[in-house]
């Protein structure tokens, strides 16, 4: 199989088109109603031009039921499976490491005065905690989700709460430690 | 009875065969429920499975933690009854009853319940009134497992009504039964299965 290059907008929509045939403006409700804005970007108007370069790669195809009103319905191919398969396994199974601001933040640690250092590793920990009540409501509110959806939510559910165990922890140590100004 | 403990009760109720209805005895089971008139698939319908999702969030997230890989999801179950059964026959929608409902692990109690159904409220607002978590028992049924698009259903329920329960001196007795497997937003028609499902009693 020829390598080929796919946009996150590409590979979400193709992912939903394999789930069953959808027209875009299917497409732009289920996109709303999973909220999956929050983690990709993809306009209104793109997902007709993701449609439309996904069906010029042969990976869906477009049918166009009888009727001047009727919309296009846009299916997956079965290249258009293949790809998918290849670049969900590529997402899953590769290791792709991000940068949190903490580690800048960490390594000029001695730069600041001692209350400030600690008063702002205490409001991350604040940060953290009210990003962890919006995911929960966020998850709340989009009952109900399937297990891997529910999986996914875990995942950043245990992120947050190890950077918030690795934050008492550094809090805990950093003020007992002698503070040389 | 707690299904999760008995797999094979659990397979006989939930995944019967595609080819022939079969008799099945259904234990009492715990439900959280909604009622509610009219077409179901209408904003209603859908709003009261939302508020059943939401309510029993908490219950489902306790059960996933405590049965680890043994859980399993719950699916969403609608009764359907008419004040006359020929306005469900005849595809009356106006004069339809439904029970929307889903079963609760046998731990659930009052509390825990209420509990539930204060933080859903919290998230969507009033909820239906008739949210409650109630038990019963079904008993005697027929049913089956149909694969495919609603619009198949008519001549499934005319084989039932019309032949298999005659053939076995059965009669309807009680709501006829839907139990949707799959998530329709996420499940193409041809390939979403749904129990269908009969309370019988033996013929006069």
């Amino acid at each position: 199989m020829k390598s080929t290059a796919l946009t996150d907008a590409e590979l979400l929509v193709l992912g939903l088109v394999a789930e069953m045939p959808r027209h875009g403006y299917e497409l732009e409700q289920v996109i709303e109603q999973r909220g999956m804005r929050e983690w990709t970007q993809i306009g209104f108007s793109s997902i007709y031009f993701v449609l439309g370069k996904l069906e010029k790669a042969g990976f869906a195809t477009a049918q166009t039921p009888a009727g001047s009103k009727a919309r296009k319905s846009y299916s997956i191919t079965p290249a258009g499976h293949a790809v998918l398969v290849a670049h969900t396994l590529e997402a899953l199974g590769g290791f792709r490491p991000t940068y949190s601001s903490a580690l800048l933040g960490m390594v000029h640690w001695p730069a600041l005065p001692r209350e400030a250092a600690l008063g702002a590793l205490e409001a991350r920990g604040e940060a953290i905690s009210r990003e962890m009540e919006r995911l929960e409501r966020v998850r709340l509110g989009r009952q109900p989700l399937p297990d891997f959806i529910e999986a996914l939510f875990d995942f950043s559910a245990g992120q947050l709460a190890a950077e918030q165990a690795w934050i008492a922890e550094t809090l805990a140590y950093m003020k007992t430690k002698p503070w040389m100004e | 009875m707690d299904l999760t403990k008995d797999r094979a009760k659990l397979k006989e109720l939930y995944m019967p065969g595609t080819q022939d209805f079969v008799l099945v005895d259904v234990p009492e089971l715990p439900f959280a429920t909604i009622d509610g008139q009219g077409p179901p698939e209408t904003g209603a319908g859908a709003h009261a499975i939302k508020c059943l999702f939401t309510a029993i969030q908490p219950i489902r997230r306790e059960a996933r933690s405590r049965m680890g890989k043994s859980f399993v999801d719950a699916p969403v179950e609608m009764l359907y009854r008419a004040d006359d059964m020929r306005d469900l026959a005849t595809g009356n929608k106006d004069r339809w009853l439904w029970r929307a409902m889903i079963t609760v692990p046998s731990f659930t109690d009052e509390a825990m319940f209420s509990d539930a159904v204060a933080r859903a409220r919290e998230q969507l607002g009033d909820l239906p009134d008739t949210l409650r978590m109630e038990s019963f028992e079904e008993g005697r049924c027929a049913q089956i497992m149909h694969v495919g698009p609603a619009q198949d259903i008519p001549a499934l329920l005319e084989r039932l009504y019309t032949r298999f329960l005659p053939q076995n001196r059965l009669a309807p007795a009680g709501a006829y039964h839907e139990i949707y497997l799959d998530d329709w937003s996420r499940a193409a028609p041809e390939r979403r299965r749904m129990v269908l499902r009969q309370p019988v009693q033996p013929m006069a």
